[in-house]
C-alpha cells in the first residue's frame, strides 16, 4: 500500500519521500544493473551489500546502520547517470556515491561537485576520471595494467604485437600508452583492430590480425567481449598467446577451453590469500552468493569500509558525517586505508590510488597468479 | 527540488521531440524510426560548434538546426522511392548508420567516451548554470517549437501533409508536388529535433552515442502513439505521461535488475494495446473539432457567375476545338498490350463518353493522360503541349483533373478539407510563406473556405461540411469526389465511372450536376458502364476495345450497332 | 593480403548462408501474407533462448533441445499471427498499424527474455566443433554445418512450394489473395502455415548462431533487420532473390572490411540498403514496387 502512495505522490510531484531518519546512513550507488554490462552491476552491488551486512551486524557505525540505494545507469548511459544522481542527491540525500563506468560518472560528476557529494569509482578506467576533486578511484587505471602485461610478454620473448581494443577513450588510452612503451622496449606493432562494446562477432578483426602474423595478441577489452574475442581467435586459427588486462567468469563461460593459457594483468585479488581479511571476504562472499568474488566486488566492498573509516574520522573531529565535503577532507587527510586485497591502499591527490597488481594465467578455467608486481 | 525541475526540463525536451515526430508520422504518415538520429545530430553539431569553434549557444543552436534540417531533407529523397513498410527499414538503416558514425568517427565524436565539458549557455551575459535557471529557457524553447509545429500543422501546408497521408496518389492528382512536401517535412522535423538535441547537449554538458539509440526512437514513437498521432496536444499529454511514469517507477522498488526491461515492456505494451484498442491515442486527431466547423457567412445557394466554379458562359453547344488529342498511343504491361495505337480527340466544351468492355484500356488511358503512367509510344497533346514525361501534379496544374473509380477520398479529413485542399494556387502551401506571410495565410484561408463552401453547396453537401469523409454514405462520397474535382478549377475533367454503385435517384442527381458543367467552360470525358448515363450525358461517344478506338459518334448511333453490342456484352 | 581475402571470403560464405536462411524465413511470411513481421526477430531470439533453456537449463541432449526450440519458435510465430495480426486485419488496420503492433510485440518479448534470462550472452555447448585448417584459411565444423543446413533448408522449402499441393496454394496466395479466395483456398489457413514455416526456418538460424557466438536478448532486432535488407536487396516476392540477398550481405560485410576499417562492418549492410533504395528499389528479382497504384 505504501508503494502505491509513494507512486502517486511522485506522479503528483508533491514532494520527496522523507528519509527514514537519523538511524540510517544512506549510501548511493550508480551501477550497470541492466544492459550488456549487467554482470558488473551484479558483482559491484554484491560487494557493498556484503560489507553493509557485516557492518550492520556489528551494530553499524557508532550505532548507525548503513543502507545502500542502488540506481541503474543501464550499462553506461550518461542520461541515466544524470537521472540517477539527481534522485540520489535530491530525494535520498546521500553524501557518498559508489559509481561505475566512465561515461555516466562523467555526466553525473558536475552535479556531485555542485552538491559536494563524494564519489568513489571502482570500475571505470578512463583517463578523464582523474583529477576531479570529488571523485576518487580505487581501480587501477588501464594504461598501467597494459604496460605491465606488455612487459611481461616481452620478457618471454615476444616481439610482434597485435592489439584489439574497445573503440572508446578507455581502450584508446591503453593503446596509446602501450604502443610507445612496446616500441621503446624494441618490439613492433603489426596490427591494431577496434571493436564496439558488446559486439559478439569478431571474425573480421581476427582475420586481419591472423594475416599480420603476430607473436602475441593483446586485447584491451573486458567482460563478455573478451570471452568472445578469445574463443573466436582460436576458431579462426590463431595459435599464438593471448593476453589482456581483464578477466571475468562471464568471459570465461563464453570462451570455455579457448581461455586456457590466457594471461592478464589486473588488480590483484588473490583467491588463495592467507591474509585474514581477504580470506574471510572471499569465504563469506562465496557463502552468500555461491560464487567466488572478482576484484570488482572487492573494490566496491572495500569502498564501503573506506567510507566507514571516513565517517568515523569525521565524527571523531565532531563533524557531520552526512557532509560529502567533510568526508572528502577526511579522505585527503587520512589517505591510507586497510585494503581487502591485503596490505593498504593509498589515495593520491589526483584521485588515483596505488594497489597491488599481478599477472594472472588462466589454468583449468580459473586464474592463477603468475607473478606479483610492485 | 532540483530533481523535479530536471523532470520538467525533460518534459520540455521530449515535447519538442514528440511534436516534431508527430508531424512526420501523425500528419504525413511517414513512418520513420530514426528520430533519435536527428536528435543526436543536433546535439553533436551544437556541442562541436561550441567546443571546437567557440560558438555561442544561439549560434550553435542555429548551426545544429541547419545541419540537421539538411540531413533530414536528404533522407526525404530515399523516402520518396519506397512505400510505408520499406521506409521503416530505410529509416532504421539511417538510424544505425548515424549511430555507427557517432560511435566510430572518433576524431569527430570521441566515440563512446563522448564529448564532455560542453559549455553551458550564456544568454545576455548570464551563464545558465543551475537547473532552476535552465527551466525557463527550456519552457521557452519548447513553447516556441510547439507554436511553430502547431502553426505548420494548421496551415495549408499541414493540410496537404494530411492529404498525402490519406492518399498520396489522390494528392498528386490534385496538383500537389509530393516530392516538395515530403522533403520539406523531413527537413522541418529534423530541424526541430535538433533544437531538442542542442538544448540537451548544453544542459547535461555531456553527450555520447548511447543517448541516441533505437530505443530512444521507439520511446518517442510510443509517446506520439499514446498521446495521439495527428494531434499535437496529444503529444504533450503523451510526453508528460511517459516521462513522469518511469521516473515514478524508481519509487516502486522494482528490483533494479529488471527495472529497465520492465519499463521497455511497458512501452511495448502501450504500443500494442493502443494500436489495437485506441489507435487514435489519448487525444484523437478530431476529438476537438468533430462536427463543428466555422461557417462563413455566405449562403448556400450557388449564384450565377459563382466564382468557385469559374465564370458561367453563355450556352454554346461546344465549339468543337480539340482540347486534348491522343495520337497512336501504345502501352504494354509485361506481355499484355493495354493500349494499341489509340487515337482519340476530346473537343472543348463537350462531354465525351468512353465506353467498352472490361480491360479495353479506358482507365489506362486516363492514367496515361494524367501522367501516372508513361506511354510506350505515341503522343498526348493538350492545348498544343505534349504531355508525355510530365508528372501528375504538373499535369494537374495545367488544367486536367481526374476522378478515380475507387474514389480515393481523404477519409480522415473533413468534407470541407477534402475540397479546400484541392483548390489550386494556394501559395501558402509553401512553407516559407506559412512563416513569413502569416497574415496572408489567414486571409487566403478565409477565401478558400468560402469557395469550398460554394462547391459543396453546388453538389448539395453543404450541411455535411464538418463530417469526416469516411462517415459519409456512398452516394455522398461520390458527390464529394466530384466537388473535390471541381475545386481544382481544371478545364478538362476525366470522370472514371462517376455513377457506378449508385441507386437510380443518386445517378440522376449526379448526371444533373455533370450536365451543367460545360456551362462553366468545362470539357468532360466520362468512362461509364451504365449506358443510360452515357445516353443522357455524352455526345460524342468513343468505343474502346482491346486498346483501340473502334468507333466514335453520336450515342444513339454507337449503341444501335449490333457488332459493338456483341463486343460489349462479350458474346 | 591474399590470405586475408581468402579468410574473409570463407567468413562471408558462412555468414552469408545464415543470412540467406534468415532472409527466406522472413521472405516466406512477407511474400505470402504481406505482413511486415518485425516480431520475427523475437521468434528468432526465442528459438535461441529455447535451445539454451532446454540444453543448459534442463540439460537435455542437444538434438532434443533443438527440436523443442523449433517447436517454441513455431508456436510463438503462429501465436503472434493468430492473436495479434488476425484481429488487426479484421479491423482493416493499416499496414502501419500492424507494423507498430509487431514492433510492440518485439519489444515486449525481448525485454521479457532480458528479465527472465538477464542480458549477458548465453552460450550453448554440446556441438562437437573442431577446427578445420585449409592452408591459410581456417573455420570450424560448426561453420560447415551452417552452410549445409542453410542451403538444404532452402532447397527443401523450394521443393515444398513447387511440388506440394499446400505449397502451391501458398504461392497462389502470395501472388493474389483475392484470386486464391475465389479458387477456394482457405487463405487464413495458408497464412498460419506461412508463419509456421517462416518461424521454423528462423529457428535453426538462431540456434546455429548461438552455438557459435552466443545469444543475447537483442540479437533478434539485428537479425530481422538483416533479413529485411536481404529481402529488399533480392527483391520482394522472390525467395531465390532473398537467399541471394543474404549471401550478398554476408560477403559484402566481409569484403568491405578488407578495404575499410573493421569498425564500419555493421554500416555496410545499411549502406547497401540505401544504395538499393536509391537506385533499384525493386531489388534484383523483385516484383515491380509500383509507386502509384492506380
Amino acid at each position: 500500500m505504501r508503494k502505491w502512495i509513494a507512486f502517486i505522490t511522485a506522479l503528483l510531484g508533491l514532494g520527496a519521500i522523507p528519509a527514514y531518519g537519523a538511524e540510517t546512513y544512506k549510501i548511493g550507488a550508480i551501477l550497470a544493473m541492466t544492459g550488456p554490462g549487467a554482470y558488473y552491476g551484479r558483482v559491484m552491488s554484491r560487494g557493498p551489500l556484503l560489507a553493509i551486512e557485516e557492518i550492520n551486524a556489528k551494530g553499524g557505525i557508532d550505532g548507525m546502520k548503513l543502507e545502500l540505494v542502488i540506481e541503474d545507469h543501464k550499462s553506461g548511459q550518461p542520461k541515466e547517470g544524470v537521472s540517477a544522481i539527481n534522485k540520489l542527491v535530491n530525494i535520498d540525500k546521500v553524501p557518498f556515491i559508489l559509481t561505475s563506468y566512465s561515461a555516466p560518472t562523467l555526466a553525473a560528476y558536475p552535479i556531485a561537485a555542485e552538491h559536494k557529494v563524494l564519489m568513489l569509482n571502482g570500475g571505470g578506467w578512463s583517463p578523464d576520471l582523474v583529477g576531479k576533486p570529488y571523485l576518487f578511484n580505487n581501480r587501477m587505471v588501464g594504461n598501467y595494467l597494459g604496460q605491465v602485461i606488455a612487459e611481461h610478454v616481452f620478457r618471454k620473448g615476444a616481439r610482434k604485437l597485435a592489439m584489439i581494443y574497445r573503440n572508446d577513450p578507455s581502450g584508446i588510452t591503453v593503446r596509446d600508452h602501450v604502443r610507445p612503451f612496446w616500441e621503446k622496449l624494441g618490439g613492433t606493432i603489426v596490427a591494431t583492430e577496434v571493436h564496439e562494446l558488446g559486439a559478439t562477432d569478431y571474425a573480421a578483426q581476427l582475420a586481419k590480425i591472423k594475416a599480420a602474423r603476430p607473436d602475441v595478441v593483446a586485447t584491451w577489452s573486458y567482460g563478455k567481449d573478451l570471452g568472445f574475442i578469445v574463443k573466436q581467435a582460436r576458431d579462426v586459427g590463431i595459435t599464438v598467446p593471448l593476453v589482456g588486462i581483464d578477466w571475468t567468469p562471464d568471459g570465461q563461460a563464453v570462451a570455455g577451453t579457448a581461455m586456457e593459457g590466457y594471461e592478464y594483468a589486473s588488480d590483484y585479488l588473490d583467491p588463495d590469500s592467507k591474509e585474514p581479511w581477504t580470506a574471510r571476504f572471499i569465504q563469506d562472499y562465496k557463502k552468500k552468493y555461491a560464487e567466488a568474488p572478482d576484484f570488482y566486488a572487492a573494490n566496491y566492498y572495500e569502498g564501503i569500509y573506506i567510507l566507514g573509516e571516513l565517517i568515523k574520522e569525521v565524527k571523531q573531529k565532531g563533524g557531520n558525517p552526512q557532509s560529502g565535503d567533510q568526508l572528502r577532507q577526511a579522505l585527503l587527510a587520512k589517505r591510507k586505508f586497510a585494503s581487502v586485497y591485503g596490505g593498504t591502499i593509498t589515495f593520491n591527490d589526483d584521485g588515483t590510488s596505488a594497489k597491488p597488481v599481478a599477472v594472472f594465467e588462466v589454468k583449468g578455467g580459473k586464474p592463477t597468479v603468475r607473478t606479483l608486481v610492485k | 527540488m532540483d530533481y523535479f525541475i530536471h523532470v520538467a526540463i525533460l518534459i520540455a525536451l521530449y515535447t519538442i521531440l514528440s511534436t516534431s515526430y508527430n508531424l512526420l508520422i501523425g500528419y504525413t504518415g511517414l513512418f520513420s524510426i530514426a528520430h533519435a538520429a536527428f536528435y543526436g545530430i543536433g546535439a553533436y553539431t551544437s556541442a562541436l560548434l561550441t567546443l571546437h569553434f567557440g560558438a555561442s549557444f544561439p549560434l550553435a543552436l542555429l548551426g545544429a538546426i541547419v545541419v540537421t534540417a539538411l540531413v533530414g531533407g536528404a533522407i526525404g529523397v530515399p523516402a520518396l522511392r519506397v512505400r510505408g513498410d520499406y521506409l521503416v527499414i530505410a529509416s532504421f538503416g539511417f538510424q544505425m548508420i548515424v549511430f555507427g558514425v557517432m560511435l566510430n568517427w572518433l576524431a569527430l565524436t570521441r566515440g563512446e567516451g563522448g564529448l564532455a565539458g560542453i559549455p553551458r549557455p550564456v544568454l545576455f551575459g548570464i551563464k545558465i548554470f543551475s537547473p532552476a535557471a535552465y527551466l525557463p529557457l527550456a519552457v521557452a524553447v519548447a513553447g516556441i517549437c510547439f507554436l511553430v509545429t502547431w502553426w505548420v500543422a494548421r496551415s495549408p501546408f499541414g493540410r496537404v501533409l494530411r492529404a498525402i497521408r490519406e492518399d498520396e496518389v489522390a494528392a498528386q492528382s490534385l496538383g500537389k508536388d509530393i516530392v516538395y512536401f515530403k522533403i520539406t517535412v523531413f527537413a522541418l522535423a529534423g530541424g526541430l529535433a535538433a533544437v531538442a538535441g542542442s538544448f540537451y547537449a548544453h544542459y547535461i554538458t555531456f553527450i555520447n552515442p548511447l543517448s541516441f539509440t533505437l530505443d530512444e526512437s521507439i520511446f518517442i514513437m510510443a509517446v506520439v502513439l499514446v498521446g495521439g498521432a495527428g494531434n499535437l496536444w496529444g503529444s504533450l499529454v503523451g510526453t508528460v505521461a511517459l516521462v513522469v511514469a518511469p521516473e515514478a517507477l524508481r519509487f516502486l522498488r522494482i528490483p533494479d535488475a529488471i527495472a529497465a526491461p520492465f519499463r521497455q515492456i511497458l512501452y511495448g505494451l502501450l504500443l500494442v494495446l493502443f494500436v489495437r484498442f485506441r489507435p487514435q491515442g489519448l487525444i484523437g486527431e478530431h476529438s476537438a473539432t468533430r462536427g463543428a466547423r466555422r461557417v462563413p457567412a455566405s449562403g448556400d445557394k450557388v449564384e450565377a457567375g459563382s466564382s468557385a466554379l469559374g465564370t458561367r458562359l453563355p450556352h454554346t453547344a461546344g465549339n468543337g476545338k480539340p482540347l486534348l488529342t491522343l495520337r497512336n498511343v501504345t502501352k504494354s504491361f509485361g506481355g499484355i498490350r493495354a493500349l494499341d495505337n489509340l487515337s482519340l480527340t476530346l473537343e472543348e466544351g463537350r462531354i465525351t463518353g468512353l465506353i467498352g468492355p472490361n480491360g479495353a484500356g479506358k482507365t489506362t488511358a486516363f492514367n496515361l493522360i494524367t501522367g501516372f503512367l508513361e506511354p510506350d509510344a505515341g503522343s498526348i497533346v493538350y492545348r498544343g503541349r505534349e504531355l508525355r514525361g510530365a508528372k501528375p501534379h504538373e499535369i494537374s496544374r495545367l488544367g486536367i483533373a481526374r476522378s478515380f473509380q475507387d474514389l480515393r477520398l481523404f477519409p480522415r479529413m473533413t468534407v470541407l478539407d477534402n475540397v479546400v485542399v484541392a483548390l489550386p494556387g494556394q501559395r501558402t502551401e509553401q512553407l516559407s510563406l506559412v512563416f513569413f506571410a502569416a497574415p496572408r495565410v489567414v486571409s487566403a484561408e478565409r477565401e478558400n473556405l468560402r469557395r469550398a463552401y460554394e462547391l459543396l453547396a453546388f453538389v448539395g453537401l453543404a450541411e455535411k461540411a464538418g463530417e469526416l469523409a469516411e462517415d459519409l454514405s456512398y452516394p455522398e462520397q461520390k458527390l464529394l469526389a466530384l466537388a473535390r474535382l471541381l475545386a481544382t478549377q481544371a478545364n478538362l475533367l476525366l470522370l472514371d465511372e462517376p455513377a457506378s454503385g449508385l441507386d437510380p435517384t443518386s445517378v440522376e442527381a449526379i448526371m444533373a450536376l455533370i450536365r451543367r458543367l460545360p456551362d462553366y467552360g468545362k470539357t468532360i470525358c466520362v468512362i461509364e458502364h451504365n449506358l443510360d448515363v452515357i445516353k443522357g450525358l455524352a455526345d460524342p461517344v468513343v468505343f474502346l476495345n482491346e486498346g483501340r478506338a473502334i468507333a466514335s459518334g453520336a450515342p444513339a448511333q454507337i449503341m444501335a450497332s449490333p457488332q459493338l453490342a456483341d463486343i460489349y456484352f462479350g458474346v | 593480403m591474399l590470405e586475408l581475402f581468402a579468410q574473409l571470403t570463407v567468413n562471408g560464405l558462412v555468414s552469408g548462408s545464415l543470412f540467406a536462411l534468415l532472409a527466406i524465413s522472413f521472405g516466406v511470411i512477407l511474400g505470402t501474407t504481406r505482413t511486415f513481421h518485425f516480431a520475427h526477430g523475437i521468434v528468432y531470439t526465442a528459438a535461441a533462448y529455447g535451445a539454451y533453456a532446454f540444453a543448459e537449463g534442463l540439460s537435455l541432449p542437444l538434438w532434443l533441445a533443438v527440436g523443442l526450440a523449433v517447436v517454441v519458435a513455431v508456436l510463438l510465430g503462429v501465436g503472434i499471427e493468430v492473436f495479434v495480426y488476425q484481429p488487426l486485419r479484421r479491423l482493416y488496420a493499416s499496414p502501419l498499424t500492424v507494423l507498430i503492433a509487431s514492433l510492440g510485440v518485439l519489444i515486449i518479448v525481448e525485454n521479457a527474455i532480458a528479465i527472465f534470462f538477464s542480458t549477458d550472452a548465453k552460450i550453448v555447448t554440446g556441438f562437437p566443433s573442431r577446427l578445420i585448417v585449409l592452408g591459410e584459411v581456417a573455420f570450424t565444423t560448426l561453420h560447415l554445418a551452417m552452410v549445409l543446413v542453410s542451403w538444404s533448408l532452402f532447397f527443401i522449402l523450394l521443393l515444398y512450394l513447387y511440388r506440394t499441393k499446400t505449397g502451391k496454394a501458398m504461392r497462389g496466395v502470395a501472388t493474389s489473395p483475392e484470386m486464391a479466395e475465389i479458387v477456394g483456398i482457405d487463405t487464413r489457413r495458408v497464412f498460419v502455415g506461412a508463419f509456421a514455416i517462416g518461424s521454423a526456418l528462423a529457428a535453426p538460424a538462431a540456434i546455429l548462431y548461438t552455438l557459435d557466438k552466443g545469444a543475447t536478448p537483442d540479437m533478434g532486432v539485428t537479425a530481422v533487420l538483416m533479413a529485411a535488407i536481404a529481402v529488399i536487396v533480392g527483391g520482394v516476392g522472390s525467395l531465390p532473390g532473398a537467399a541471394l540477398g543474404g549471401m550478398i550481405i554476408g560477403l559484402a560485410r566481409n569484403w568491405g572490411i578488407w578495404l575499410l576499417p573493421s569498425e564500419w562492418q555493421s554500416a555496410i549492410a545499411f549502406g547497401i540498403l540505401l544504395l538499393v533504395i536509391l537506385f533499384r528499389p525493386t531489388g534484383l528479382f523483385g516484383v515491380k514496387l509500383r509507386k502509384a497504384e492506380v
